[in-house]
């Protein structure tokens, strides 16, 4: 039973880092909370269900398309919006990025209608792992996360994109003086925190199985606390936050109540706020 | 052309922030491997012309030429490319990367540079090779200021542009600064330095430019002028400020 819940956990925790090291990414490059990063969650497993429901497309053609989409969404939000973001207040980045949650929220009720829609994709026969049956999804979804924040760490130390996002995170006035591009680095650092949210959606839906629009909405405010307790930058501690959510979720689920599942998230964003402001897995600043 | 060479001649220039007009109407000739100190009250304009000469400011009037050609109104990248590099008061480095990647930042925007540039600086600032794995952050004040120096030594400039580089230091990283500044101008790099340690840039500067109220009132060699008309013309706009002039009203 505990071994159950542990797995469990550490499947859904492994969601939530993957969504919130997307907003990890923005929060650290941009300086601002994305409010609507669930929505680009609701967005991939949208594409992807759109692309199997609509263009007979199988699960596996719907991940990368479905990822494309999200991608040219949020090419074309990142040039009107994101990028003007870099030097403005954290409170208007807050009225920005939550007016987008709302647009990309009705755009997709509006889209496919207000009710429910049967994500029916993945790959869910069990497989028996440490005297255990689990989906094959859910492995799949751990191990794409590991493999995720694998490459990110890479990315983030050694490659020159890397380099150039922790210098847009260190000081915008000196990679000014550098001539360094800095509306450019803004850009793809916030499609590749987008796209990380999209393939999370993608990779959850055919667990959840239930789509609709106002999905995000929970995943926004869980990768907040996620990214509040792994020290708001930290990439490392974003994954570790994570399956922290994701297994204390899932115990308190099943020892004090499944009504309680919710709150678990904004609980420990409260305590770690009172006691330990800078996170769980303080790296002293971003990066 | 050739007698326009490294030449930057600032004429008529109008330039701010916004709405905000700082320069009006700068002139100033700088004339290759000289080593101009700018000098002013605060709020003259100082750090806005050398940000304006930079291309970070909004340009509203008159031209900057350089080297022959009208650069008023390019990017900060494009001014790089033709030979200025620009040191801005304050911190100007990224704390939590090692000085290696600072330098690597430093040469990424700059087409061509080499290993030999990367040597070119420690040898410059030897200090800088020891501490190459260090994050910036954890330098001295002067290590910190030598590391923005070789970040815009790296490019090889002909024209440095360096703002208040003695802010925050100790004497003996002051001292030590405005030798290297001296070095890189007697190897043939002009320098444009704006400096509020007036007793210093003095020492060190072939030519002293007072700006006040955003133009270019004064300009001669530091031997023309006391510190006390340096005073009076910061204070007046006149060199000779008589005894019973009052600067301050009197009640």
């Amino acid at each position: 039973m505990l071994q159950n819940l542990l797995t469990d956990g550490l499947v859904i925790g492994s969601v939530y880092a993957l969504v919130s090291v997307g907003m990890t990414v923005i929060l650290g490059v941009l300086g601002q909370i994305n409010f609507a990063h669930g929505e680009y969650y609701m967005a991939g497993a949208f594409a992807a269900w759109w692309a199997i429901d609509r263009l007979g497309l199988s699960y596996i053609e719907s991940i990368p398309l479905a990822i494309l989409i999200v991608a040219v969404l949020s090419l074309v939000i990142g040039y009107v919006v994101m990028q003007r973001l870099v030097d403005v207040s954290f409170d208007a980045g807050i009225i920005a990025t939550l007016g987008i949650s709302l647009l990309l929220q009705n755009g997709a009720t509006l889209l496919f209608g207000g009710t429910y829609q049967v994500f029916d994709g993945g790959w869910l026969a069990p497989m028996r792992v440490l005297g255990e049956d689990i989906a094959q999804q859910r492995i799949l979804i751990v191990l794409v996360t590991l493999a995720v924040f694998g490459a990110l760490e890479w990315l983030v130390r050694k490659s020159s994109f890397g380099k150039q996002m922790r210098a847009v995170a260190q000081n915008v006035e000196c990679c000014h003086v550098l001539g360094l591009d800095v509306r450019r680095v803004v850009l793809i650092t916030f499609i590749l925190g987008t796209t990380l949210a999209a393939l999370s959606g993608v990779m959850t839906a055919p667990i959840t199985m239930n789509i609709y629009g106002a999905m995000g909405e929970a995943i926004t405010l869980k990768s907040f606390a996620v990214i509040v307790m792994g020290g708001m930058g930290s990439i490392g501690g974003t994954l570790l936050a994570g399956w922290v959510l994701g297994i204390m979720e899932s115990l308190v689920a099943a020892y004090v109540g499944l009504q309680f599942r919710d709150a678990v998230a904004f609980t420990l964003l409260v305590l770690v706020l009172m006691w330990r402001p800078s996170g769980f897995f303080n790296t002293k600043a971003r990066y | 052309m050739p007698d326009d060479a490294n030449v930057l001649a600032i004429e008529g220039l109008r330039a701010g922030y916004g709405a905000l007009e700082i320069l009006f109407g700068t002139d100033l000739l700088v004339a290759p491997g000289e080593f101009v100190a700018l000098m002013g009250p605060n709020g003259a304009g100082k750090s806005t012309l050398l940000k304006t000469i930079f291309g970070m400011t909004a340009v509203t009037g008159g031209s900057i030429v350089w080297n022959g050609e009208r650069i008023s109104g390019r990017k900060p990248r494009d001014i790089r490319r033709r030979g200025i590099a620009f040191v801005p008061q304050g911190r100007c480095n990224f704390p939590l990367m090692s000085v290696d990647e600072n330098l690597d930042m430093a040469s990424c925007t700059i087409p061509g540079t080499r290993r030999a540039d990367r040597d070119f600086v420690f040898d410059l600032f030897p200090i800088l090779r020891e501490r190459r794995r260090y994050p910036a952050g954890y330098l001295s004040g002067g290590e910190q200021q030598m590391l923005e120096m070789g970040m815009a030594m790296l490019q090889r400039p002909r024209l440095l542009l360096i703002d208040e580089p003695s802010v925050g230091l100790s004497p003996q990283a002051i001292h030590q600064v405005f030798a290297e500044m001296l070095r890189i101008n007697a190897e043939g790099c002009t320098v444009l330095l704006v400096e509020q340690n007036t007793r210093k840039a003095m020492e060190v500067a072939k030519r002293v430019a007072v700006l006040r109220l955003g133009q270019v009132i004064w300009t001669g060699p530091p031997s023309a002028i006391t510190h006390q008309q340096l005073g009076s013309l910061f204070m007046t706009g006149r060199l000779d400020m008589a005894p019973d002039d009052t600067v301050f009203p009197t009640v």
